[in-house]
């Protein structure tokens, strides 16, 4: 990738970790809205599809703009419906857009999860398309402007015998069946978005399809009160014969007409082709490093056939096949063309037994001895586990408050010996610091960290350990104060305790087969 | 109770988000910059079939398949016609239209939008035929032609021929229509120039006689 683009996403990024940081400080991390960006655009389209077949009684194609405007004039049933309706999908356009960034620059799209982005493509497309019917089937100055382009635009293919434009000259009075046609598509489009929504998550082991029930419920009555507090009104019927100064638009749906209605229609295919080619080309020229890590491997001669592997990877990547040499029921195998190599699974496995090559727990635990042997540590001192893609940039400020850091690539790979032995070699407490849940690279590897160290999930952080001298917190990317805050907490903790005695007499590796092949039995 | 600052400054970012969607939702946008009136020519006519026809003996009609015998045979291509739009004298559009498609025989569409200046002017729209070398669609005269027996398929198939040349051709536009009028558009008006039908000329339409 140029330099220049480096450099752009990377100030990009910077920009994005502020606007998280921020957002988690106001609203906390459960109902920032900008990690629920996708969820948003879903509870969004429930919102218009409830609207909308409120607003279909009323409309008629015989009567576009009048019906509208009668519905407009009733403030009790009718105006601030249209208005949530309205407002409900440019929130939906706005989610979208930040969804989408989100996912460019975390790069969380490549392989695998391409389909998601193509599909993404798609959805974006179709909500542009219902979004211009739904201005037509208006028929105000607003509606008649969207139309004309798009006419013109359209025209300009060689697809048509007739020119659309033609519709729109007043040769003759606009027909029915041009409403009637244009209401069809704009109640039908929103089943293929239900399909292409169900594409979208589809490589997805467990999809969160709906924000917390407060944020939703929120964003909701914030639009309703917008609507009811500041009322639609009716643009002027469209007219063929007069050509207005002004049409009162809804940006987030006619953002191109400003670039379009200038150029000749060639040009504006040409640059819109252009525009399209280049977002379908983000998957490639922005897969990063990790596209190229190889895939998780099981190592069957240590695979107990726990199924734990199977349940947490959030790609579906691992099956669970029969096995007949005497040792378990089942083996897992890792579907190499599913795995984005996020390395849950290694955090996963009790014996340690699977993961992408590298990173296994058994690698880990490697790792980790030699950081612990190093003669720089000092017995009783705090170390901060850092998530490569958050707490990290917090290391100066976790430094400054007394912490040793020791990055990871995911908090939610790690595997629980990594912590017990950083105990175990006299660490006066272990610090892991994860990225908030919603906004993990890799799904849900905070959801099973917390899990595994606290509530005995698979496989869990053992109770020989003492938990007064764990704790798992949550900092993303700018969140360095919020860091260094946990550290000092679990300093104040770890002050109460007697200085720990370093004890790596214990064959973790060892212990962990033991454990799981007691649990397996 | 207190009341946390940073969640009243929370609050405060929801609703001005809020409501500057809703703005951005309803903001002014300049639909036709230019205050002129509007001078539009749109009609969409069938061009005329310029053809030579030729009448086939009775010995070529039998090499001909049963079901494909046409006495008269034409062959020959749509006209194509100027389109000439002279404002107060002053040419300000003179160009060839054809028909659509790869063959040119689908219908001739025409749609100009012109800007011309408040107040009265004199506009001629003139839509000519242009003159085809190489063509007489008056050859192939089939009166003289014996009919066949009336007990065949081909029973009386030689009228209908000539009838379907003939509807084909009181379809298609004339070869000539000029509209010579004075107009006094104001501001922002949209005066349409079209084709009606019924009187088989152009017509001047405004929003007071729309359709």
């Amino acid at each position: 990738m140029p330099a220049v683009v480096t450099a752009i996403e990377r100030a990009c990024r910077r920009l994005l970790g502020a606007a998280d940081a921020a957002a988690n400080r106001l609203y906390g991390w459960r109902y920032n809205p900008l990690y629920q960006s996708g969820t948003i655009v879903v509870a969004m389209f429930l919102v218009l599809i409830g609207t909308g077949l409120w607003l279909l009684l009323f409309y008629r194609v015989g009567d576009p703009w009048g019906s509208v405007a009668r519905l407009t004039a009733n403030p009790w049933t009718g105006n601030w419906v249209r208005g949530l309706h309205r407002y409900a999908s440019d929130a939906a356009i706005v989610a979208t857009a930040i969804h989408a960034a989100r996912m460019v620059l975390q790069h969380r799209f490549w392989g695998p999860r391409a389909l998601a982005w193509f599909s993404g493509l798609v959805l974006v497309g179709l909500v542009l398309i219902l979004g211009w019917t739904g201005y037509v089937m208006v028929w105000d100055t607003f509606g008649q402007r969207i139309a004309i382009e798009g006419a013109r635009l359209l025209d300009a293919l060689p697809i048509l015998s007739e020119p659309v434009e033609r519709a729109f000259t007043g040769e003759r009075a606009l027909p029915g069946a041009f409403f009637f046609l244009n209401l069809f598509a704009h109640v039908a489009l929103p089943l293929g978005l239900g399909l292409v929504l169900w594409v979208h998550v589809s490589r997805l082991a467990r999809p969160t399809l709906l924000p917390p029930k407060r944020l939703g419920w929120t964003i909701v009555g914030l639009l309703t009160a917008v609507a009811v507090a500041w009322p639609l009104s009716m643009a002027p019927i469209a007219d063929p014969f007069f050509r207005p100064a002004t049409v009162p638009a809804d940006y987030f749906f006619a953002f191109w007409l400003p670039f379009s209605r200038d150029i000749p229609a060639d040009y504006a295919w040409i640059g819109g082709g252009l525009a399209v080619l280049a977002l379908l080309l983000v998957p490639r020229w922005n897969r990063g490093e990790r596209a190229h890590r190889p895939a998780s491997e099981v190592d069957e001669a240590i695979c107990t056939g726990c199924w734990q592997c199977f349940h947490d990877c959030p790609y579906d990547a691992i099956r669970m096949l029969e096995r007949h040499d005497g040792r378990a029921d089942h083996v897992a195998r890792v579907t190499p063309d599913l795995c984005v190599s996020c390395g849950i699974c290694a955090g996963s496995c009790a014996p340690m037994g699977v993961g992408p090559p590298g990173r296994t727990g058994r690698d880990q635990l490697e790792e980790v001895r030699s950081f612990l042997g190093s003669p720089e540590r000092v017995p009783g001192e705090i170390i901060a586990i850092t998530c490569a893609h958050g707490a990290l940039t917090s290391g100066p400020a976790l430094r400054a408050a007394g912490a040793v850091v020791y990055p990871v690539d995911c908090a939610g790979n790690l595997h629980s010996s990594v912590v017990e032995l950083g105990i175990r070699a006299g660490a006066g407490g272990v610090l892991v610091l994860a990225c908030p849940p919603r906004d993990c690279r890799n799904r849900e590897g905070p959801k099973w960290t917390g899990e595994r160290i606290y509530h005995d999930r698979d496989a869990e952080l053992q109770a020989r350990v003492d938990r007064r001298r764990v704790a798992l917190a949550y900092a993303g990317p700018g969140e360095a104060s919020e860091a260094a805050q946990a550290v000092a907490r679990l300093q104040a903790a770890a002050a109460a305790l007697a200085v720990p005695e370093p004890d790596a007499d214990l064959d973790l590796v060892a212990a962990c087969e033991a454990t799981a092949a007691v649990e397996a039995s | 109770m207190s009341i946390r600052p940073l969640a009243v400054l929370g609050a405060a970012l929801a609703v001005v988000g809020t409501v500057g969607t809703a703005a951005l939702s309803r903001a002014p946008l300049a639909a036709y910059p230019d205050d002129s009136p509007v001078l539009r020519l749109a009609w969409s006519v069938r061009p005329e079939r310029i053809e030579r026809c030729r009448t086939l003996s009775d010995a070529e009609l039998a090499d001909v398949p049963a079901h494909m015998r046409q006495r008269v045979q034409c062959e020959g291509r749509s006209a194509a016609y100027r389109l000439a739009v002279t404002v107060d004298g002053g040419t300000v559009v003179d160009t060839v239209v054809t028909g659509g498609g790869a063959r040119s025989d689908r219908p001739v569409y025409v749609f100009r939008e012109l800007a011309i200046p408040a107040g009265r002017h004199a506009v001629v729209v003139r839509f000519e035929r242009e003159p085809m070398a190489g063509v007489d669609s008056t050859a192939g005269d089939s009166s003289a032609v014996a009919d066949a027996a009336a007990d065949t398929l081909m029973a009386g198939r030689v009228g209908r021929e000539a009838e379907e040349r003939t509807r084909r051709q009181g379809e298609a536009v004339p070869a000539l229509m000029e509209l010579v009028t004075d107009v006094r558009p104001l501001a922002r008006e949209v005066m349409l120039v079209t084709y009606d039908i019924d009187r088989r000329a152009l017509v001047l339409r405004t929003r007071d006689d729309a359709p």
